[in-house]
Formats: C-alpha cells, structure tokens, sequence
C-alpha cells in the first residue's frame, strides 16, 4: 500500500560519466539502431518501436492497437498457441505496446546462444508474416468489447476520454488508443493486413537494444531480427494540434469521488522550451510530496490522496495535465486551489529556493534515473524515436542547470494560460 | 493483469525468487539486523528499513492502524520538521517512500550511492523520535480516507476481495484489509498511534536492507553509527490468531451497481513457506509450480483453456503466495466472456482443478516452468529494488532470507506426482471460499 501515488518522479541527472554510451548504427533495410552494452547481466532487451500509433488510425479508431497487438497471434504456419509455447519454453518475453505514437514490439531473454537465436528467429519471423488470423481476431475483439464496457463505468477512462476530446477535438490524438466498441467492431483482418502493410516498414522503425552483447553481435542480431521487413516509406508528418478554445466538462458518475483534470496544449518531444516547463513543473506539481500541489492540497487540506501535474511532450505538442482525486463534495474547492496555484505559478513562476531545490533533485538523482537495463531501453528508445540527439543524456543535467528562474519563467508565461484551460470533472455532482 | 490490478497480490512464478544472492548479514547490540548485498553496475543504492507489523498484527477496531502510522512517520521528529525528510532527500537526489502491507511496514530511499549516510541519519531518527501531533493527523486522516475511498471504495473488485477476504478468514487476522475498514480509519486516536509506534518501532523489531553500490563493511559501520545508539525495547507478544479449520464451502455475492462486468474469486486454504510443516515443505513448493502450471504465462493452462480455448473466459488466473507469514489462500480469479454466467465459469475452473487432482502435469511443462524461472533469476537482478524487496520480506515473515537462496532448487525439485498429491489435498471444497461481484442497475 503505497504512501504516493507518484513515487518515481523524473529525476535526472548528475555525474555524467555515468550516462550510457550509445552505439548508433543501421541495419541493411535502413532501420535506425541504438545500441547501449550492458555486460553485467546475461540478458538482452530489445525494443522495436514503430510510428504506428493510434495517431496513425485514421477513421478506424483502435486498428492501429490491434494491428499491433495482433502481431505475435502467431503466422500462416506457426500456430498462436505454438508461438507463447515457444517463448515460454525458453523463459522469454515477447510482448506488443501501443501508444498514440508508437507501436512497440518487445522482448526479453537470456544471452544463452541457442535460447537468444531462436527467440530472435521466432521474433523475427512474426514480424514478418503475421497470420491476422480471422478467428482470433474475432475472439480479441470480443475481449476489447468487453473492456469497453468497463470503461464506460471507470472513472479514470472517462475522465481521460474527455479530457483527450476536449484538447484535439479532431486532431488524431483525440481518441483513445485502442479505439471504440463500433469502430473496432467493424475491422476486419483485410484492414489489418493494409494497416501492416503501409507502416510496419524498415524506413519507419527504429531498434533499441541493451544488454550483454558485443556491437558486432548487435549488429548481427538487430539484422536478423529486422531482416524480413520490406524498407518502405516514412508515413507524411502528422498535422500541429491546434489550440481549442477553453472548455468545462462534467461526466456523471456514481463514485465516492470526483477525479479533476485540468490542463491544455503543452510542447513536443525536442521542443527548445521544454526543459523549462519541465523544471518549471518539477516546482508546481512534479515532485511529489514536495510539490505545491500536493504540499497545498494534500498537506495542507487533506483533500486527496495525490495530486500532481505533468507535461508529456509527443512527436507533435502533448498535454499539460493536472489531476488528482477528491471526496465528491470537495470538487469545487479542489478546482479552485488548483486553479490559483496555476495562476500564482505562471504570475510569478519557482522562487529561487525552489529552483535550487529542483535543480539539485533532478540533477542530483541522474543516477537512478539509468540505473537498470529496463530503464535505459526506455530512454534510447525515445531518443531514436524522437530522433533526439544521442548525446541526450549526457547533456541533460548541463541543460537544466543553465536555466534562470527568469528562463523558467518565460517559458511559463509564453506557454500557459488559464484562460486556455480545459476541465473535465467525472464525479457523483449530487455531493457538492 | 486483471488480477494484480484488482486484488492487488502481487504473485507468481515471474516475481517470486532471489538466486544465489551474495548477502552478508550482520547484527548490531541492540538487536536490528543488517543485510547487505553488492551490486556495482549502477552508482546507486537503495536501502529499506522492514518492522515486523502490518494489518495482520492489528486487532478489531483499529484495523489498517500500521498503514496510518506508516502516513504518521514522514510528519516530524524532535529534531525535524514535518516535510523534512522528503525535502532533504529530493534536495540529494533521491526518491524515498513507504509500503505497508499485511506483515510488513517497511520505509526506503533511493540515492546516489555516496549519499546513503543522508537515508540513514533520517531514518534512524524516525525509529523512536517521531512526534504524532492532532494537528498534523487530522488532514493526514483525511488523506488515508481519500486513499481508501481511491482503492476500494470506488473498485468493486477491490471491495469483492477485501469482502471475500473478511469472509475467507474468520479467526485470523488475514480477515481485515490492510487500509482498515472505514469506520476504524474514522475512529483512530493519537494515542492509538502512539502506543503502536511505542510498540512496534524498535531496533530488535527491525531489518536493515541496503542493496547497491555499497561496500558491506563500511554499511555496517554506517549502520553502527546511526542506528547501534537506540535502545532496544520490549516487543508486543504477538498472539497466535490462527485459522481455524474450515469445515465447509463459503460463497458471498456482491450486487453492485458500480460494476459493470461479473467477476469471479475463489480461495483454497492452503499453508505458506512460513507455516508449513519442515517435513513437508516440499508442499509449498508444489502449490508454487502448480500456480505456474495453472497461469504462468501466456501458454499456462488457465489462459489457454478458459481465455483461448474454450473462450469462456476473457481473463483467468491463479495466484498463490508463499512468502505470507500466516495460512494463506490459493487464489483463483476470472472475468467471464459475453453471455457466459459466473456458475459455468466456475464449473469450467473446476474442469481444470479435477484434472489436476486426476492426472499428473506433463514433464514439458515442468520444463517450461524451470525455463521461466531460470531467466525470472536473472531479469529480476536489472531491479536493487527488488532484489531488497526480496531480502526484507523473508526476512521479516519469518522464514529467513537464506530460503531465497533455496528458491531454484527446490522449485526445480517438485515433481508431477507431488503437483497431483498438492491438488488432491488442497482444491477441496470444504476449505473453498467464493466471491461473486454481479453488476446492477443503479437505482
């Protein structure tokens, strides 16, 4: 029973010596490779990211989630029951993850030669004859149906639904990411097989690997796993989400509690302000315990279990969000200290003791930030992706030190505004 | 997994072992226990504290009273302010919090490796000088109600579990859930606090696990230093409050108007690792394999069969933990397909049980499981986390860190006909508790 809700902030950064060293290389097919070594341990993780997220749905939300999560039900001559045999047999994960922006296909094993070889061929092989079978397409929908429905009563799914609408309205980041009951009803195996074909390409992934492996053995593992994927073309840049007017939403819901999402449009991944908003918010609803937020909210007036704010930079601008949960009858007046703490924060911005003190948390727990295989492939992951630059992470704790609380404070006041703001309350409204 | 995210025990053959972990044990004079393990690929150490208290050592009225204190310890010692620790931890890099759990209340930083003396000069402190003022308990209080209503109030599947565990256990103390019922959260009293923080909060009820860049020697000597100058105290007698012997099946419907799916919950009484008799311990190791054979993994058969099969079920799976201090529960839970009621789901579960007690499982799949936990060995070192987790929960239930040492072998020792005699001691319906979660209108 965990005392936060958020306990593993972002922290970052201090002893650069520290930060990974990246290898950076490219498979025959053009697949962009990042490579970290990690002999302490015989394991590899690898991570196939694709820019096959549900941005990439077009009118047929959640095909670009099932078309991923479809992709290990097995091939024309490898049974879906073979396939989990197999990796299982061998004490290897294999798994698929889908976001808006990425479509990730993953795996796990020990370094042991013919365990390694053989989960990578199996891999390997999957991602490049997926069956789409039609009855286990039709048993996965049945499941994702009945997950729907779920959500229609979880307050966090409706809650975020809303809150995702009310931000891009029509932007392909609106809808959630495995779609909705009629639109996935309606997919068929043919569009997933279209959907595969057109972004499942080499010109469109990039492959993250750390572990016990030498470069040439990466070389030669990322080449095989890859090789099946046909080049292909990048898919066209998606469109800026435009800023929408304000907006006040309340979904009713019959919970003890009320969740409040408050927020608007934030900044992309690579964005030039963004560590400043970052630091920024490390300061106002960040750093947990810490934070204003929690310290006004949760301290102060007992309000909520947690409440916190963040920034999620995507490939274009993501969300800004605050949020947090309160007995239903203090809703309003946890709106309302939400809402000040924003206002007096983009007034005024950190004080110079909260600047410091951020400072030294982020750049002084650097270490724990990579301390683990399954962290670093992470951040690697995201920085091919994002294409941001490879030294990333040796740069970070330079980059945030070298802020003023005047910088933090411009960047505050140039991207954030309450009369931008959206609300989305999910709640019981009889309690108030 | 519906399972971990709905009842929250977190269980299975993936998660459950340390292997051949060099760990060096030391004891200071007043009787806290020091483990130390080396791991050097990252500049970072973590370090936990572990009381022996939790929801299983409360009694009636002051139900989830260790969770309370756990919220109470991060509010201000005699020489620090409340907010203090985590400021001056964040303020060196560092993440810290607290866990409690039904056996355990265990505090822990993350840091720089150099910084660990920071961890410690707190968290020594804290042990016996924390003061619990009304003013700072009362929003506090507050925040606990918050945190129930967040977990459990507003989950039905929590609340089946935290209703069919009250009706599972009847003379243990595994009947309570560890955040307490509300109305003991709303009655608890400063002095209700103080006299278990006096009670519990002491060097000889407490292990120290530091895990990470550290050199052992030189832990113990910080160790020494920061905590060797507090007194020990008298522990609490801890009665026995065991289970008695369930004699017949136990089945409770929830009928909620929150939920929106059935779902399904079923417990076999079964021993732990720490109740089992030394002659047959191999039982639990059995119960452990059995619960790989049953879901650990994708090919498992309760996935393959319910889920993929048969397409009865759109999530099945067993849970089973045999680090708990006291008699446990073999879990099983499931969430039926369209149109598929709660009764045929349990018919199906027990299709799979009756194999289990009729015939012995293939050697193949104790082959897979052996695999699975042979690569767990190794993925669960990326994690000095976990691998202190580990230490302090043996430790601290009872059994001894050393048994994680054991784990591989004695998992790799379980044989077909020692899975068929478990299922056939166990899966019987006399010791059988059911949950049923049944979705209604609201009115």
């Amino acid at each position: 029973m965990f005392r936060m809700l958020i306990v593993f902030l972002a922290l970052f950064a201090q002893s650069l010596q520290a930060a990974p060293q990246i290898e950076r290389f490219e498979t025959q097919n053009g697949i962009n490779v990042l490579f970290v070594a990690a002999p302490e341990l015989p394991m590899v993780d690898f991570r196939l990211v694709f820019d096959a997220g549900s941005a990439r749905d077009g009118a047929n939300y959640g095909i670009a989630n099932l078309t991923n999560h479809m992709l290990l039900k097995g091939t024309q001559d490898i049974s879906e029951e073979e396939v989990v045999e197999r990796f299982e047999s061998m004490g290897s994960v294999a798994n698929t993850e889908s976001y808006k922006d990425m479509a990730v296909v993953s795996l796990r094993s020990i370094t042991e030669k013919p365990i390694l070889d053989k989960s990578i061929a199996l891999l390997s092989t999957l991602i490049k004859q997926p069956a789409f079978d039609e009855a286990v397409l039709s048993r996965e929908k049945q499941r994702l149906l009945l997950a729907f429905k779920e959500q229609e009563k979880s307050i966090d799914a409706l809650a975020n639904k809303a809150f995702m609408k009310a931000l891009y309205a029509d932007h392909p980041y609106a809808h959630g990411s495995s779609g909705t009951a009629e639109t996935v009803e309606a997919l068929t195996a043919e569009d997933l097989k279209v959907f595969y074909k057109r972004f499942y390409v080499g010109k469109n992934a990039v492959l993250a690997i750390v572990g016990d492996l030498t470069l040439e053995q990466a070389k030669q593992y990322a080449q095989r796993l890859t090789e099946g994927l046909v080049s292909g073309t990048k898919p066209a840049a998606l469109n800026k989400p435009q800023a929408q007017p304000a907006t006040m939403e309340h979904v009713e819901l019959n919970t003890t509690q009320t969740q409040v999402s408050l927020g608007h449009l934030g900044v992309e991944r690579g964005h030039p302000d963004y560590f400043a908003l970052y630091l920024g918010n490390h300061a106002l609803g960040g750093s947990g315990l810490n934070s204003r937020l929690m310290k006004e909210i949760r301290e102060k007036r007992g309000l909520t279990y947690g409440v916190y704010s963040y920034f999620n930079p995507m490939r274009e601008a993501g969300p800004f969000m605050m949020s947090m949960k309160t007995r239903s009858e203090k809703a309003e007046e946890a709106v309302r200290v939400m809402k000040q703490q924003l206002q007096s924060f983009i007034e005024t911005g950190p004080t110079e003791e909260e600047l410091v003190f951020s400072k030294k948390n982020i750049t002084g727990g650097f270490p724990l930030k990579i301390n683990g295989n399954s962290k670093v492939i992470q951040y690697i992951a995201m920085i091919g992706f994002y294409g941001l630059p490879l030294d990333y992470l040796t740069t970070f704790n330079e980059k945030i030190n070298s802020l003023s609380r005047d910088d933090v404070m411009k960047a505050w006041k140039k991207h954030m505004s309450l009369d931008k703001l959206h609300q989305v309350t999910v709640g019981d409204s009889s309690e108030k | 997994m519906k399972f971990l995210k709905r009842v929250g025990v977190a269980v299975s053959m993936m998660v459950s072992l340390v292997a051949q972990a060099q760990v060096h044990e030391y004891h200071l004079d007043n009787g806290m226990k020091v483990l130390v393990k080396e791991d050097h690929r990252a500049p970072v150490v973590v370090s936990q504290v572990w009381y022996k208290v939790g929801s299983s050592y409360e009694h009636n009225g002051v139900t989830g009273i260790s969770h309370m204190l756990e919220h109470m310890m991060f509010k201000g010692t005699h020489t620090h302010k409340p907010g203090d620790f985590n400021r001056i931890i964040a303020e060196n890099g560092g993440s810290d919090n607290a866990f409690t759990g039904r056996d355990y209340t265990a505090y822990f930083q993350t840091l720089e490796a150099s910084r660990l003396n920071v961890s410690m000069a707190l968290e020594s402190d804290r042990m016996r000088n924390v003061i619990i003022v009304d003013e700072e308990f009362q929003p506090e209080r507050q925040v606990v109600r918050e945190e129930r209503r967040q977990r459990t109030d507003d989950n039905p599947g929590s609340r089946l579990y935290e209703q069919f565990s009250a009706t599972a256990f009847s003379s243990s103390p595994y009947h309570h859930p560890i955040i307490g019922w509300a109305e003991d959260i709303n009655h608890y009293t400063v002095d209700d606090l103080k006299d278990w923080y006096r009670a519990w909060y002491t060097p000889n009820n407490a292990t120290l696990v530091v895990v990470g860049d550290v050199e052992p020697d030189r832990v113990f000597e910080l160790a020494k230093k920061y905590y060797g100058s507090i007194e020990s105290g008298p522990v609490r007698g801890l009665k026995p409050q065991r289970e008695f012997t369930q004699n017949g099946e136990r089945r409770i419907q929830l009928h909620d108007d929150k939920a929106v799916n059935p779902y399904l919950l079923m417990g076999f009484k079964v021993p732990s690792l720490a109740t089992v008799a030394p002659e047959q311990e191999w039982e639990v190791y059995a119960l452990e394999v059995l619960s790989g054979v049953l879901s650990g993994g994708q090919s498992a058969r309760l996935p393959k069969s319910l889920v993929r099969s048969d397409k009865v079920a759109s999530s099945a799976s067993a849970g089973y933990s045999l680090y708990d201090r006291m008699n446990t529960l073999f879990l099983l839970d499931a969430s039926p397909s369209q149109g598929v009621t709660l009764n045929q789901l349990e018919t199906q579960i027990w299709t799979q049980l009756n194999r289990l007690k009729q015939t012995p499982v293939a050697e193949s799949e104790l082959e897979k499981i052996k695999a699975q936990v042979k690569s767990s060995s190794i993925f669960e070192k990326d994690s000095i986390f976990y691998q202190a987790m580990q230490l302090g929960r043996l430790e601290t239930v009872g059994v001894g860190w050393q048994k994680a040492d054991e784990y591989i072998e004695k998992v790799n020792a379980v044989t077909p006909e020692q899975i068929q005699a478990v299922a056939q001691k166990y899966f019987n319906k006399r010791t059988l508790t059911v949950g049923e979660l049944l979705p209604e209108e609201a009115r």
